[in-house]
């Protein structure tokens, strides 16, 4: 497999390498079309996963990022999709400290948005028979199974205002200052043709958290309250999300 | 005038030997409101590899009443890296979803050492590259237990090995691992224009009986180092020299289930369904599609 491997590998270096030495051996128009490709292929996925993070970042901004980013984290797969999956991370490590630290959480909030577009179907079948036979001392054990779907944001930016005057607008007309009232917490579930959002008292996303990261009822109602969220009634909320189709089932 | 025959059986919908288009998410709302009359469609693969979600509703409702292609685009054939198994197993489960009358990759490669272009590079033309890309190919069809079919990309270089033509490559991969051959005519020509070898004879030396469907699309000149290049974009209509080599083309195989590609700068579906009436009107097929 040696030659073939090595063929390829030497052309794949022409096209993703930074040393000039790779790309000499090729005529520079035609290996040019090549090494278009790869930037404009890589970026345009990220721009198609990423429309708040581009718009705020501007078009020609958010083109050299991408093409940072690649350099840093090549794709990996097939898929371009996957291309997003470490783009947090990449702007965490490179803007932390500056004043566009903020687009680490836009990047954040929107490739959880994508893993909800992708996440699984599934049909609610809550068994209330089986809840209304479980002794009410056996409640605070249960374990709630959360929809696929369904990925919780907190960040101390306006993501709901942002993204809906990104979805009314179509552009967006700045860069976002922290809320004056504390954190933007989020649910973010599938809805018929994209996503929709729910903006949550703090109570409700720390129990909501909690559940979603498999902790049972007590212990995940333990870690909803705080000295101002003694109004939590999360018999109420649980209803509600399950009525929602949010809360799928109990975990057996 | 005839009336083009199913030529692909055994899928929810077969694809007849008449023109398709590929269907984008941007004009998945007006197709499925509007159903124009055009007998089957092609998708990307990768586009419907989520678990669940709209995307994969639009396919559901698609297929119903259409003829079903998946084209796959990153599935890296020709890679030395081992082949994904994750990146199978969801063509697999995609393929066990829609039932597509035809599944297709391309003679191409994208990653080293799982690093990947994202594009669809040219394969060495050479015995050893042959044997691997034959080789592979056999392991995509017995872990989807069906054939697949192979089509032939643009090039804009060729590898200072190649000890064969492209053509000659794919007729023996063709012979050696039982694929069908997905000729694309517009990348024929482009790599033809690029590389000064003559197209027909590129077509002429391919096995006709594997020649199982056509692609068509429009591409972009731009300038070359020393003349111009022809560059593949999807980004225009189909060139009037590609029209007239889809017509010899035909005249030798005869009506082959034949697409309309169109990925950037999209017309309106209106423009993509007038495309695909005059491809069956070069090739004298008419479909009607019964509701």
């Amino acid at each position: 497999m040696s030659a073939l491997r090595d063929a390829q590998a030497d052309f794949l270096a022409a096209i993703l390498g930074r040393d000039p030495a790779h790309a000499a051996r090729w005529p520079h128009r035609r290996l040019a079309v090549y090494r278009s490709n790869a930037r404009e292929n890589f970026a345009s996925a990220l721009q198609a996963a990423f429309p708040l993070l581009h718009g705020l970042m501007g078009h020609d901004e958010f083109r050299a990022m991408a093409w940072a980013y690649q350099q840093d984290c090549p794709s990996r797969s097939g898929n371009l999709f996957y291309c997003g999956a470490g783009l947090s991370d990449f702007l965490a490590a490179h803007l932390a400290g500056t004043p566009d630290a903020p687009l680490t959480d836009i990047s954040r909030f929107e490739w959880l948005i994508q893993q909800v577009l992708v996440a699984p179907d599934e049909a609610a079948r809550f068994d209330f028979r089986k809840l209304a036979t479980l002794p009410e001392a056996e409640h605070g054990s249960l374990r709630f199974r959360l929809h696929p779907a369904t990925r919780l944001c907190s960040s101390a930016l306006p993501l709901f205002a942002l993204w809906s005057e990104y979805q009314h607008r179509g552009t967006l007309a700045g860069m976002p200052r922290t809320t004056s009232d504390g954190s933007d917490e989020l649910l973010i579930r599938r809805s018929n043709d994209g996503v929709e959002l729910h903006r949550l008292e703090s109570a409700e996303f720390r129990l909501l958290d909690a559940l979603l990261r498999g902790e049972c009822l007590q212990r995940a109602l333990e870690q909803a309250s705080a000295p101002d969220d003694t109004s939590l009634n999360h018999g109420e909320v649980l209803a509600r999300w399950v009525s929602a189709g949010v809360i799928t089932g109990l975990v057996s | 005038m005839a009336t083009a025959s199913a030529s692909m059986t055994g899928a929810a919908h077969p694809i007849p030997a008449c023109a398709g288009i590929g269907l984008r998410a941007p004009h998945h709302r007006d197709f499925l409101e509007r159903q124009p009359g055009i007998p089957w469609v092609e998708v990307h693969s990768e586009n419907f590899f989520a678990e669940g979600g709209r995307q994969i509703e639009v396919l559901d409702a698609v297929r119903r009443n259409y003829g079903i292609s998946l084209h796959g685009v990153g599935l890296s054939i020709g890679s030395t890296d081992a082949l994904s198994r994750q990146h199978l197993k969801s063509l697999k489960q995609l393929v066990g979803r829609v039932q597509p009358a035809l599944v297709s990759e391309h003679l191409s490669w994208s990653s080293v050492d799982d690093v990947f272009s994202n594009d669809l590079l040219p394969m060495p033309h050479t015995g050893e590259a042959l044997a691997h890309f034959s080789t592979r190919v056999s392991q995509v069809q017995d872990f989807l237990q069906r054939q697949i079919l192979i089509e032939n990309v643009s090039s804009y270089l060729r590898f200072p090995e190649d000890s064969m033509t492209e053509w000659q490559f794919l007729a023996e991969l063709a012979q050696r691992s039982g694929c069908g051959i997905l000729l694309d005519v517009n990348n024929v020509y482009v790599s033809a224009q690029n590389h000064r070898f003559d197209a027909d004879a590129y077509i002429a030396a391919l096995p006709a009986a594997f020649i199982q469907e056509i692609h068509l699309a429009g591409h972009t000149t731009v300038d070359d180092d020393d003349g111009r290049l022809l560059v593949d974009t999807h980004d225009a209509p189909v060139a009037d020299p590609v029209w007239d080599l889809y017509r010899r083309t035909i005249a030798r195989t005869g009506p082959l289930p034949t697409l309309i590609e169109w990925d950037s700068q999209l017309p309106a579906l209106d423009r993509l369904v007038t495309e695909a009436q005059h491809a069956d009107a070069i090739a004298g097929v008419r479909h009607v599609r019964v509701a």
